[in-house]
């Protein structure tokens, strides 16, 4: 029963994240939606004991954070994967397909513009006369990326192939 | 009202199986044990952890009784294990290649103000965006999501589930694409 009480739970928040991301209508509401998480996790695990005659925490917690963690990562694939936005941006256009150079000017290189307008936001760089330069927020965040790169061995570039062209390559 | 806080034997063993994920990740990111492939480093970090619950649980007593309660907590335990892996696999994906990330980092480089277009060119020293369109496109075509054709990239057949189940995602989120 306990386990059931999980699934409940993450019903409740499924039921509640298009709400809210409507609401606060946020670039990134990855922060919103884990503080829904844990709002609805703390009401429903409350309710779950009074309900049941024993309730087994880590029973009930166990099912409910997976199954939020994968929604987390859903969140980020639709919001982040450049993949993903390049595909999605191919299936939309008409006859479901798209001209490379369209692809990259039209969609791709917007995307990525969208990045930087969201450092700005965020707070962490910002125009200095039509310039981009980081704040100290920026810098502060950029410090604890480059440590934790160090610390687990992560510091080469991530571009999955050799610098090539499909185009010249066929 | 009765809520069960202290966790069993299994559950214990899944909570110690799932701290040492950073742990083995550490080891493995290092001489005399590194493990250069980011993806293997993982996975066999991943297993590593397993192994380690099951051992823990398997020495135990409360598997062995085989009751509804052990079966529950097993399943717990597995999932709290999942969830730590699938999170340290989300952190580390986020800060070894995000592009928000990998934008933050060289910009940090910077000694001062930069233009944007010239610093996106070559942001990532030795590669900018137009590497990392034809490094998302070579990945599209690698998995067969797109076809070229001439200087046309095709939606794949196989791909249009996929893609509606992400557009479906979208409007869940309300997620307008690149918003």
């Amino acid at each position: 029963m306990s386990l059931l009480v999980g699934l409940i739970s993450f019903a409740v928040l499924a039921a509640a994240v298009p709400i809210v991301v409507r609401l606060r209508r946020q670039r990134n509401a990855i922060p919103t939606i884990i503080a829904l998480a844990v709002a609805v996790h703390v009401i429903t695990t409350i309710a779950g004991a009074v309900w049941l005659a024993e309730m087994d925490y880590w029973q009930s917690a166990a099912p409910y954070w997976f199954a939020t963690i994968i929604l987390l990562y859903a969140y980020g694939t639709c919001y982040r994967s450049l993949s993903v936005l390049m595909l999605v941006a191919i299936s939309r256009s008409a006859v479901q397909a798209i001209a490379v150079q369209s692809l990259y000017d039209v969609h791709f290189k917007p995307f990525i513009l969208g990045r930087i307008d969201a450092l700005l936001e965020g707070g962490r760089a910002e125009l200095r006369e039509g310039r981009l330069v980081l704040t100290s927020a920026g810098r502060s965040d950029a410090a604890r990326i480059l440590g934790t790169r160090r610390i687990f061995g992560l510091s080469k570039n991530r571009l999955y192939f050799e610098k090539k062209s499909p185009m010249e390559t066929g | 009202m009765a809520l069960v806080i202290i966790p069993s034997q299994i559950v214990t063993a899944s909570l110690v199986g799932s701290a040492s994920i950073p742990v083995f990740l550490l080891a493995l990111s290092r001489q005399p044990l590194l493990v250069g492939d980011l993806r293997k480093r993982l996975r066999l970090c991943s297993m590593l952890a397993i192994a380690l619950w099951l051992g823990l649980m398997l020495s135990g007593e409360e598997l062995w009784r085989f009751d509804a309660k052990a079966l529950s907590d097993v399943a717990a335990g597995g999932l709290i294990i999942m969830s730590t892996i699938l999170t340290v696999l989300i952190v580390l994906l986020l800060v070894a290649a995000g592009v928000s990330t990998t934008l933050l980092v060289s910009l940090s480089a910077k000694p001062g103000p930069v233009e944007i277009e010239p610093w996106l060119a070559d942001y990532g020293s030795g590669f900018g965006i137009e590497d990392l369109f034809r490094d998302r496109l070579n990945l599209l075509l690698g998995t067969r999501a797109a076809a070229l054709r001439g200087s046309t990239l095709l939606l794949a057949r196989h791909a249009r589930v996929p893609v509606a189940v992400l557009e479906a995602a979208m409007v869940y989120f309300n997620k307008p694409m690149g918003r």
